[in-house]
């Protein structure tokens, strides 16, 4: 008997390696293609996830702008405004309401502003109002016409247009990336898939020696699945660096002062830190799955033991 | 070692490659399989490598059934039969020390025994000095020889010659015959197809003729033509 057994540490791993590097260069057009086409899907897949990240970290904000605020008219009284609150109550739409008197109204203000802005103002000069939540935010429309129709309400706050714009865009970034992502995932996985056909094909000789010699079949198919994986890992590794690098100047550029907030729009971008890491990790799960997912699509056809 | 029972082989194309074929190979026996092209020779040698599953009948090699035989365990199965061909099959770019390194490190074989074992095996084939050569350097003769050290590389049980000489002048033909014989007197199982009426006469062995599938003539110490 041969020293043959199932396992064992053999120079075969370095044998992979450089196999893998000689044959990436060989087909280095279509490698190059294949890397092309990963950073540019990964790209527009950081984007995407950036975008998916930023709504998220602001999905506080994006909740207040859901709230309706009704201001009373400064001159009416207790009674008035009790008759406010009960044609507002006796609205099936609400879910919650938070009334803000005078008072409260002057204290929240005096925690945003300077005590010398705001010397010689009393709680007066500040209407009080109503915080109103819907159950159905689609009702916002018709619930605010309703509001402002009321008696001694004389405006009626709603940010829905801010909402529905944010909503609106959210929607179709999601659309737009989403599809291309899977487009441009799909041409990767074609392009992957013909480098390593090309691979195969220049080394069909090789496969059919080792199907003759007893090689396993993870054996004869190890060297191309690391193909696969090694181009999806360097176009992994480029797409990171270049979102890196150009999340860093968005940031820098659209955040106030380097706070983070897009032109004291009270939206936040996240952290460079807690976004890349995040995307990073999806950059090279999906490039190795995609490298995986491309070899054996290669292999299938080509492999039978 | 080899035990056809009643196979039969029909591709899906329709063509009945093998007939009811009944042959038994006894271990460290030394067979000649000859006929046409289009005989069945080929099927023969793909059906006891596993490459193809018999249609009806039963194969068995080396004591086991072919089709219970796992795809998984196919490897394994084929580590105990060594194969040359009439192409040599050897790998262009490497030498003849890697080419039958290659088998080995396919195998899982620790390199301190492959560096241990290659050159035992060159010297077996009497190559030992072209160790370095690729294939382009060498003749056709030596290729074939190359060849025969990688097919024992794994000490096999059966050894099978699908027209080894196929491309070979008569006296290096019989040289690598006779290097085949030798393998045979090592207590390998040999069995070689071929069209070479020369190396089977010259041999006097057991010669299994076929014919469009069927096995027309086995002779224990027969001639080509007889």
């Amino acid at each position: 008997m041969s020293g043959m057994s199932r396992k064992g540490a053999t120079g075969y791993e370095m044998h992979i390696i450089g196999e893998v590097i000689t044959n990436l260069f060989k087909n280095r057009v279509l490698t190059l293609t294949s890397i092309f086409s990963i950073v540019v899907m990964l790209i527009l897949v950081g984007v995407f996830g950036v975008f998916l990240l930023t709504l998220s970290y602001n999905s506080e904000y994006m909740d207040d702008m859901l709230e309706i605020r009704i201001f009373i008219d400064p001159e009416a009284d207790d009674y008035r405004v009790s008759a406010v609150e009960e044609a507002l109550l006796d609205d099936g739409r609400i879910e919650y309401i938070a009334y803000i008197s005078k008072e409260q109204a002057f204290e929240n203000v005096k925690e945003l502003y300077p005590e010398e802005i705001l010397e010689g103002l009393g709680s007066d000069f500040l209407p009080a109002s109503f915080t109103v939540r819907l159950r159905e935010d689609t009702d916002a429309g018709n619930f605010v016409a309703f509001a402002e129709n009321l008696n001694d309400v004389y405006r009626v706050d709603y940010h829905s247009r801010s909402f529905d714009f944010a909503s609106n865009l959210s929607n179709w970034v999601n659309i737009v990336a989403g599809s291309l992502s899977i487009l441009l995932g799909l041409l990767s996985l074609f392009l992957v898939s013909n480098t390593i056909k090309l691979t195969m094909a220049g080394r069909s000789d090789e496969v059919i020696i080792m199907k003759f010699i007893g090689a396993t079949e993870s054996r004869i198919k190890m060297p191309f699945i690391m193909e696969g994986i090694t181009i999806g890992f360097i176009g992994a590794l480029i797409a990171s660096l270049i979102m890196s690098y150009g999340y860093n100047r968005f940031f820098n550029w659209f955040g106030t002062e380097g706070s983070g907030e897009i032109f004291l729009s009270g939206l936040r971008l996240v952290p460079v830190k807690e976004s890349v890491l995040m995307i990073y990790l999806v950059f090279f799960g999906i490039s190795i799955v995609l490298g995986i997912l491309a070899s054996q699509m290669a292999i299938r056809r080509h492999l039978k033991v | 070692m080899i035990n056809f029972s009643n196979v039969t082989m029909v591709y899906r194309s329709g063509c009945e490659a093998l007939k009811n074929v009944d042959l038994e190979i006894a271990r460290g026996e030394f067979a000649f399989v000859i006929g046409p092209s289009g005989s069945g020779k080929s099927t023969m040698i793909k059906l006891i490598m596993k490459e193809e599953e018999p249609t009806g009948g039963e194969l068995f090699v080396n004591g086991q059934d072919v089709r219970d035989i796992h795809r998984y365990d196919i490897p394994y199965f084929r580590r105990k039969i060594g194969v040359v061909f009439q192409d040599f099959k050897l790998l262009k770019n490497k030498t003849a020390y890697q080419n039958v390194a290659f088998a080995l490190r396919m195998t899982n074989t620790k390199p301190r025994q492959i560096r241990k074992m290659v050159p035992q095996l060159l010297s077996v084939v009497g190559l030992l000095g072209k160790s370095n050569e690729y294939p382009t350097e060498m003749s056709g003769g030596e290729q074939q020889r190359v060849a025969l050290a990688r097919a024992i590389a794994h000490n096999p049980d059966l050894l099978i010659a699908d027209e080894p000489t196929g491309n070979l002048d008569p006296d290096t033909s019989l040289e690598i015959m006779n290097l085949i014989y030798k393998i045979n007197q090592m207590g390998t199982t040999v069995l070689v197809a071929t069209h070479d009426k020369t190396i089977v006469d010259a041999f006097r062995r057991r010669v299994i003729v076929l014919h469009e599938g069927r096995i027309v003539r086995d002779v224990p110490e027969g001639r080509y033509g007889v």
